[in-house]
């Protein structure tokens, strides 16, 4: 929970944290057999961090992300499948993934104001946001079903390649390009919003969060904050619905149901929402759990409650700040213990 | 031509009178405690499928009424008792709660009575076929609305004419007075809160001859609820009361084209209300 603000990151603590976080997102993939696991936690953990930004750092509980992942997947590969096979066509999917969150936020948001109480306004974006996701899911299955392939999902993306431009193409069955352009973007975008999330715009996040009525009086128009950081949190989710269907080269309808994006809820929640690095640790522990756990049994969701009853009532904070403090309680331990025997052998 | 439409509509006020009495329960639990309860949709499964298993031991409709709202009601207040009650006031984790509540029940019902489709318990003395004119209306879907209209009154009864009543309504206002005046009111809340889940249980087994029988049913049910609740304001059981059958008749004539279509109309008619009025028909309490 506890957040200081002001402190300053040590520079080589901040460079060794990304040379790790690159060579997570670059390296992991070439190097170990479980190539399509640790993909599938560097796409979710963007995905989880775009939407923490919403819902850990601004307080806004959104069930409707998996509706804009899906419709930027959906509209990329529609387009690039019946229209031209060109990698600008991903482009296109993220802007109208980012325009269905542009509106979306701006329905639930802007009769949501702070003479409202604060339980009804969480309610308006829970609601607004079920609705957008059976909205999109009707029109997905019903008059675009020709296209989207109903409850078949969109097949046969990955057959042919992607032309860039020239002779230059992606090969999406090529497995080096794919991980490449997925954890190169996915890098960046971390890093950005790493960057917006230290800057002092995220700090008036935060605020929101505690106390809209008083940022409202410090002269900030807390609704259209509110609005920008939804539509990056959408455009967040945007990319990394491009960068599953590049990955996977398959999306289905499936990802418009909300309880496709409370699993999200659930990782912020158990990676911890008040840290900006904690939904990573939470998609990572999520995600290999159920890999392992759904091995064993067919009732993953049991477990799932179990762990999220849990974790809302004994650990609010999420176990991603626990797992980050480790480095922290290990560098002060081997601290101490050279302390001691220094001190030990100048007795002597 | 007609024929059809007064079908339709009927069988439209039958859903829309079950859907009202959920939505009640939810109603009730957002107004006094601020909390999103989605379990409830899960109650009502449980309720169902209690009630199912019972007509199949015994045989009789009333003990399978009676038993699936003893048991959801139990249910309900232990959900109140170790989860709920710890998160009032924090909606973000009181949404989380009751989510994760709602997906650890419904899958343990699906662990005890299988994923698949039941035929729901429907007595045979229910069964035949009744001719108001020259329409024909099946004799359940009338029980189950007289039903519904008497729980309603009931709760009218209940709520403006008791003491506890008084209780309530004074909560939904002041929770703060309320405790002032040394009433003991998480002891009231935990009985609304039971109450809520014991008609949502009784109406598990009227509605599930209506609505089938699988364990994801409350879920779909649920979010039709929310927008029941959404549109008669949250917090205000007249308001659920009027949006309920309202919204049963939309969804049973747009039903006619397809569910997928239903389900898009009434969203995007709740978004259309709640852009024009926040705070749905009744809602200017809170």
């Amino acid at each position: 929970m506890e957040e200081r603000l002001f402190r300053k990151q040590p520079r080589i603590q901040f460079l060794i944290g990304y040379v790790l976080l690159a060579f997570i997102f670059l390296g992991l993939p070439f190097l170990t057999s479980y190539d399509v696991l640790v993909e599938d936690i560097i796409v979710w953990s963007l995905f989880a961090i775009g939407y923490n930004l919403a819902f850990g750092f601004t307080g806004m509980v959104s069930l409707g992300h998996g509706v804009f992942f899906g419709v930027s997947a959906f509209a990329a590969g529609i387009l690039s499948l019946f229209w031209h096979r060109n990698i600008m066509m991903i482009p296109i999917g993220i802007a109208t993934g980012t325009a269905t969150a542009f509106i979306v936020g701006y329905v639930s948001l802007k009769r949501a104001r702070v003479d409202v109480h604060k339980a009804l306004r969480i309610a308006y974006l829970v609601l607004i946001s079920i609705a957008a996701s059976y909205v999109t899911m009707y029109i997905f299955l019903n008059p675009l079903a020709k296209y989207s392939g109903a409850e078949m999902g969109l097949l046969g993306f990955v057959d042919q390649p992607l032309h860039v431009m020239g002779s230059l193409q992606v090969n999406l069955k090529s497995h080096d390009q794919i991980f490449l352009i997925v954890g190169g973007v996915a890098l960046l975008m971390t890093a950005w919003l790493h960057r917006i999330a230290s800057s002092p715009a995220g700090m008036i996040m935060r605020a929101i969060r505690e106390n809209e009525v008083r940022v409202g009086f410090l002269g900030y128009n807390t609704f259209r904050f509110k609005l920008l950081v939804y539509t990056i949190s959408g455009f967040v989710a945007s990319v990394a619905g491009c960068l599953y269907l590049l990955r996977s080269g398959f999306i289905s309808v499936d990802v418009f149901d909300f309880n496709f994006t409370s699993e999200l809820v659930v990782i912020c929640l158990l990676g911890g929402r008040n840290a900006f690095f904690g939904p990573m640790a939470g998609a990572a522990i999520f995600l290999i759990l159920k890999d392992v756990i759904s091995s064993y049994t067919a009732s993953w969701a049991l477990f799932l409650a179990v762990v999220l009853i849990l974790s809302v009532l004994y650990l609010p904070g999420g176990v991603g700040p626990m797992l980050f403090s480790i480095p922290r309680v290990l560098m002060g331990a081997w601290r101490k213990k050279r302390f001691s025997t220094g001190e030990t052998t100048s007795s002597e | 031509m007609h024929l059809l439409i007064i079908t339709q509509l009927i069988s439209g006020l039958t859903s829309g009178v079950l859907l009202t009495l959920i939505a009640i329960g939810i109603a009730l639990t957002f107004g006094l405690l601020k909390v999103v309860n989605l379990s409830h949709a899960s109650i009502y499964t449980l309720g169902a499928y209690i009630g199912f298993t019972t007509f199949k031991v015994c045989g009789n409709f009333w003990i399978a009424l009676v038993l699936g709202a003893v048991i959801a009601g139990v249910v309900g207040v232990i959900f109140e008792r170790f989860c709920i009650r710890k998160v009032y006031e924090y909606p973000v984790l009181g949404f989380l709660i009751t989510f994760a509540l709602m997906l650890g029940l419904t899958q343990t019902i699906r662990l005890i009575w299988g994923p698949g489709n039941k035929l729901a318990p429907q007595p045979a003395y229910l069964m035949k076929v009744i001719y108001l004119g020259f329409v024909p209306i099946s004799s359940y879907r009338l029980f189950a609305i007289l039903v519904g209209i008497v729980i309603m009154v009931g709760m009218w009864f209940f709520i403006r004419k008791t003491n506890i009543g008084l209780i309530v309504r004074a909560s939904l206002d002041n929770k703060d007075m309320v405790n002032a005046f040394g009433i003991n009111s998480s002891l009231i809340f935990t009985f609304v809160f039971g109450l809520g889940s014991a008609i949502a249980g009784i109406c598990g087994v009227l509605g599930s001859p209506i609505f089938g029988l699988y364990p994801d049913v409350g879920g779909q049910m649920l979010v039709i609820c929310f927008v029941v609740v959404v549109m008669g304001g949250l917090g205000s059981i007249r308001g659920a009361m009027l949006a309920g059958p309202i919204l049963g008749v939309v969804i049973s004539f747009t039903a006619l084209i397809s569910a997928g279509f239903s389900n898009a109309v009434i969203f995007i008619l709740m978004a259309v209300i709640l852009l024009t009025k926040p705070m749905g028909f009744f809602g200017d309490k809170l």
